[in-house]
């Protein structure tokens, strides 16, 4: 079975990296993955859609995500209405799977013009949602880093375990 | 979670996540020009990076040529492939439509070159979205036009571009849409081949005594244009032999999907055509007999598998030329009957649920000669 993942965040937050990080540590289980960026003009700020499909065959379809079973969301502010089965929240609210990303990014210096870059911990916390090892999502934040790499590992480990539904 | 894959498929060759614009880049570097040249445009703009990236870090042994505008990167590997160099250029949209004399330069001229165009919306009004308006310009031009469905097909296409392009003395190009392909990421398999040298057909070097492309009166043109015309439309099984040679034995102009028992065909090429095999798939378990033929190829045209095909057909386009489709119009000439639907230009987002929806629509014969979607 397909999952489809819908991730809203701001633009220079990190939700693109998140869904490409999710994507290879999908593609490290062995399954088939894709990681979809907004179509267009993508600004620091503004709402960004990014979209994450993996299967257990090869994925065809390159259309939007209609009914994503899983949305992730970079910001309490940012919620809107979903059907979507699991909800995963940077922030606390009722019926959400929920994690402090913000407090992890400042704690590991994850911090840039005062944004804090939460693609690690948002990453580690949607994983372990997945059912993603966290051996594959670590060798998927090592690769997608060129800088502070021990830094996201760290955070997406810390993602990873602290996320609670 | 799902089980883990540990079929022959993980284990063989090197699986990578790369966007459409990456994995043309990953095939380049493998068939290593000896010049690049080309002008940043969105969306085409990470290709030129990537390649610029693995010539600076010195993977990639070419000749980067920064230049000033599209018009001058062609010009740059039209100069460059008449020395007998490898080349490539990449671009898009308005990129191709300021190229667009030397387009037809290069072809007449029969200079081997791969360009890479990740198809995107012609102005006005503004748009740096997906269709298929700037790949139709360069439809009859006297080019090879591959359309790649996925990023895999992007480094395939990308890959046996150079070897077909030599082999044919003919100027090739690799579509494929824009964001839709271009941006999104997904499991590319990097096969592990090596590429021959260029193949010469002529090399004009400093101290040739060679005249190309003088003022031509009488019959020159005229036959240059011709034997153009008629090696483009016979060139099928040179493409299909080398295409064969590197992907394998099931290589074609054409992917014919579930069309054997057909009574309903639907024609695509591009990124959407995925999507329409999953509405194939899932409406044969309804029990509809309806089926797929991807056009691989835009030029030469599949014709073969085009009048093989039968029943009800539907001919998607992205693009709108007078009256029909990009394709629609001319597939109209092998299957008059043919239906044709002019689907969401400039980035119009459609979803899965909608073109299920269109192949519904044309199941129960409720689609026109011509139809605009939406």
């Amino acid at each position: 079975m397909m999952i489809e993942v819908k991730i809203v965040s701001r633009g220079g937050q990190g939700g693109v990296t998140t869904a490409r990080i999710l994507a290879k540590a999908a593609m490290e289980e062995g399954l088939y993955s894709q990681a979809i960026p907004q179509f267009g003009a993508e600004r620091r700020g503004a709402k960004v859609y990014s979209y994450l499909r993996i299967d257990e065959k090869p994925i065809r379809r390159h259309t939007k995500v209609e009914k994503p079973k899983i949305v992730a969301y970079f910001d309490e502010k940012l919620v809107e209405e979903d059907y979507a089965e699991i909800k995963i929240l940077n922030g606390f609210a009722e019926g959400f799977c929920c994690l402090n990303a913000n407090k992890i990014a400042e704690e590991l210096g994850l911090v840039s013009s005062g944004w804090y870059l939460i693609s690690s911990p948002m990453s580690g916390a949607i994983a372990k949602v997945l059912g993603i090892s966290l051996s594959s999502l670590k060798y998927a934040v090592m690769s997608e880093f060129s800088s502070k790499v021990n830094e996201n590992v760290l955070a997406a480990k810390r993602g990873y375990e602290v996320v609670k539904c | 979670m799902q089980e883990r894959l540990q079929d022959e498929s993980y284990k063989s060759g090197k699986r990578v996540l790369l966007n459409g614009n990456q994995a043309v880049a990953e095939a380049v570097k493998i068939a290593e020009p000896d010049v690049i040249a080309a002008y940043p445009i969105t969306p085409q703009t990470p290709v030129v990076e990537k390649l610029a990236e693995f010539v600076a870090e010195g993977v990639l042994n070419s000749e980067f040529v920064n230049v000033e505008s599209e018009y001058s990167a062609l010009s740059v590997v039209y100069g460059a492939a008449l020395t007998g160099a490898r080349v490539f250029t990449a671009t898009s949209s308005h990129g191709l439509a300021y190229m667009y004399e030397m387009c037809w330069w290069v072809a007449g001229s029969r200079v081997p070159l791969v360009m890479a165009l990740p198809t995107r919306s012609i102005g006005a009004p503004w748009n740096i979205h997906s269709d298929h308006s700037d790949v139709m310009i360069l439809k009859d031009v006297g080019w090879i036009i591959s359309m790649a469905e996925n990023a895999q097909e992007c480094f395939d296409l990308t890959l046996i571009g150079f070897p077909i392009s030599e082999e044919l003395n003919i100027p090739y190009s690799v579509s494929y849409d824009a964001f839709m392909v271009s941006h999104t990421a997904e499991v590319v398999e990097v096969r592990d081949v090596e590429l021959p040298k260029r193949k010469q057909a002529y090399k004009i070097l400093p101290n040739s005594e060679f005249a190309l492309n003088a003022v031509t009166v009488n019959d020159a043109r005229h036959k240059a244009r011709k034997t153009l015309m008629k090696d483009l439309e016979n060139s099928r099984r040179k493409i299909e032999k080398i295409g064969r040679c590197f992907l394998g034995e099931d290589f074609s102009l054409a992917e014919k999907y579930r069309v054997e028992d057909a009574d309903y065909v639907i024609v695509t090429y591009g990124g959407w055509s995925g999507d329409f095999k999953d509405v194939v798939d899932e409406m044969r378990d309804e029990g509809v007999k309806i089926g797929l033929l991807k056009l691989r190829f835009l030029r030469p045209l599949p014709e073969e598998e085009l009048k093989e095909i039968s029943g009800d057909v539907l001919v998607v386009d992205r693009s709108a030329l007078y009256k029909f489709g990009g394709m629609g119009g001319e597939i109209k000439r092998i299957i008059p009957e043919a239906k044709n639907v002019i689907a969401a230009l400039g980035g119009y987002e459609i979803g899965y649920s909608e073109i299920k929806a269109l192949v519904r629509r044309f199941v129960s014969g409720k689609i026109g000669e011509v139809e605009w979607y939406p």
